[in-house]
């Protein structure tokens, strides 16, 4: 193991010698984009959302739709089909058989994180974005 | 560039791999509500049988413990009490209506097992919307005989009443127990990076790869989140709100968490969490919290032993524990109010 070790090491003296303009170049590129890629989680709350996931746990269905392409969508929930429509980069529960009509009074989810639930249908909606997400909600 | 130099890179470009290629998620409908798992570093396969394993659990737990649904064991206990009679019950079942018996005694009574008849008189056992408060003299008669601890006598093999009329209504204890029973049982077939997520309410085991768990408090009028918390190892984390279940009448607001001592919906919270590591005391602690209200929440949560809890009153003033204080990431629009 330690031998290996210090093979290693060897080789990065090795890299070292050899590295070329471009490659500095190509490195400084990746490291740039690497501290974007980790200050990205904080950047979350607040943003707009790019996609839509929406699940059916009638079905266990899942599917992800881009809030950029409007459209309505019919799901079959426990309790009979709910309408789902996606709008100017937002989404919302349009229509749904639930008693209470929580799911339609929740209105239009635009950014990411921000999510809705029939619980009576079993249809959920969650607005995803860039960034880290939450894993799961309590609420 | 060679391609030994490239491989010097390769820690550079791990954040960019996605973890999220190990995650599976599956739902199923349960207890009345979703019921998400989530699982990491597990293939589809092993998550299928997670999926087919938390059914059978939630549905058996549904079965047994709805209050009125025949002929599941606590409609029939619940049957029998109504009538005066004693309920012959088996071992497990009276394990848990024992311990949430003991819940009750620790909270000081503010975590009720014993409201299935007011429950039903303000009409949140159905999943219709009630919008209705029920007659006042009917809510003063329940007072007047409010059901205390005492009034259920449990001894081995049996469950019986001091007096005809007790209804149990586990609601705000069994859907802890489902979800503990279930993580237990994921533990047992070797998955040990998980969350169990019956309706809002959820256990976290282990880590998602690298990181801990990331789960998002609801924010009690609007459709994101109040903040975050990071879970440790095991811990469970239960919100309750006045949102979930409510109507709407004369321009207020009645909501399903009813407190025992008025017999009517608590006042004074939006909404509460506790985090906790056994589901079934913290679903049980988050219904004593709410009740309590903002004057009395910290010293409920003492107890009932949980230290880590917040308290949303409504005005929309935030109130945390220590431990909560620091473990909590607020979300930055609500860093002044919650509203």
């Amino acid at each position: 193991m330690r031998a290996r070790l210090s093979d290693c090491f060897r080789g990065m003296a090795l890299a070292r010698r050899r590295l070329t303009a471009a490659d500095a170049a190509l490195l400084l590129l990746l490291a740039t984009m690497n501290g974007a890629l980790y200050a990205l989680p904080a950047r979350q709350a607040g943003h707009a959302g790019d996609m839509v996931e929406l699940g059916n746990a009638a079905t266990g269905e899942r599917f992800s739709h881009p809030l950029s392409a409007d459209q309505v969508l019919q799901v079959q929930g426990r309790n009979g089909p709910i309408t789902v429509e996606i709008r100017d980069r937002q989404a919302r529960f349009a229509a749904a058989p639930c008693p209470r009509k929580l799911c339609v009074h929740s209105g239009w989810l635009r950014q990411a994180g921000q999510w809705a639930a029939c619980l009576d249908g079993g249809v959920s909606l969650l607005v995803l974005g860039t960034g880290r997400r939450h894993d799961s909600v309590s609420y | 560039m060679k391609p030994r130099h490239l491989a010097l890179l390769l820690p550079l470009l791990l954040p960019a791999c996605g973890q999220g290629e190990q995650v599976q998620k599956r739902d199923l409908l349960a207890l009345g509500t979703i019921v998400q798992i989530t699982l990491w570093g597990v293939d589809a396969d092993k998550a299928d049988e997670v999926l087919g394993l938390a059914r059978e659990s939630f549905h058996g737990i549904h079965r047994e413990w709805h209050p009125w649904e025949q002929p599941g064991k606590l409609a029939k206990v619940n049957a029998a009490l109504a009538a005066g009679q004693a309920a012959e019950t088996d071992r497990e079942f009276t394990a848990t209506i024992r311990q949430a018996m003991r819940l009750m005694e620790k909270s000081g009574g503010l975590f009720n097992p014993m409201l299935g008849h007011i429950t039903r008189l303000w009409g949140f056992h159905e999943d219709a919307n009630p919008g209705a408060v029920p007659d006042e003299r009917l809510l003063a008669e329940w007072l007047d005989n409010a059901p205390q601890a005492s009034d259920l006598i449990i001894e081995d093999g049996t469950i019986r009443g001091k007096r005809p009329g007790l209804q149990l209504d586990l609601g705000a204890f069994i859907k802890g127990h489902a979800v503990d029973e279930v993580s237990e049982r994921l533990r047992a077939i070797g998955i040990e990076n998980a969350i169990v997520n019956a309706g809002g309410d959820l256990r976290a085991m282990g880590r998602r790869g690298a990181r801990p768990w990331n789960i998002a408090i609801r924010h009690p009028r609007n459709n994101d989140a109040l903040g975050s918390i990071e879970t440790r190892d095991d811990e469970s984390v239960f919100t309750s709100g006045d949102y979930e279940r409510f109507f709407i009448a004369d321009g207020k607001r009645y909501h399903h968490i009813i407190d025992p001592r008025t017999a009517a919906p608590a006042t004074g919270a939006a909404a509460v969490t506790v985090v906790g590591s056994s589901a079934a005391a913290s679903d049980a602690a988050v219904t004593a919290l709410f009740v309590a209200g903002p004057g009395e929440w910290r010293q409920a949560a003492d107890n009932m032993g949980v230290t880590c809890a917040l308290l949303v009153d409504s005005a929309g003033n935030v109130h945390m524990t220590p431990d909560m204080a620091e473990r909590f990431t607020m979300n930055e629009k609500y860093a002044r109010k919650a509203f």
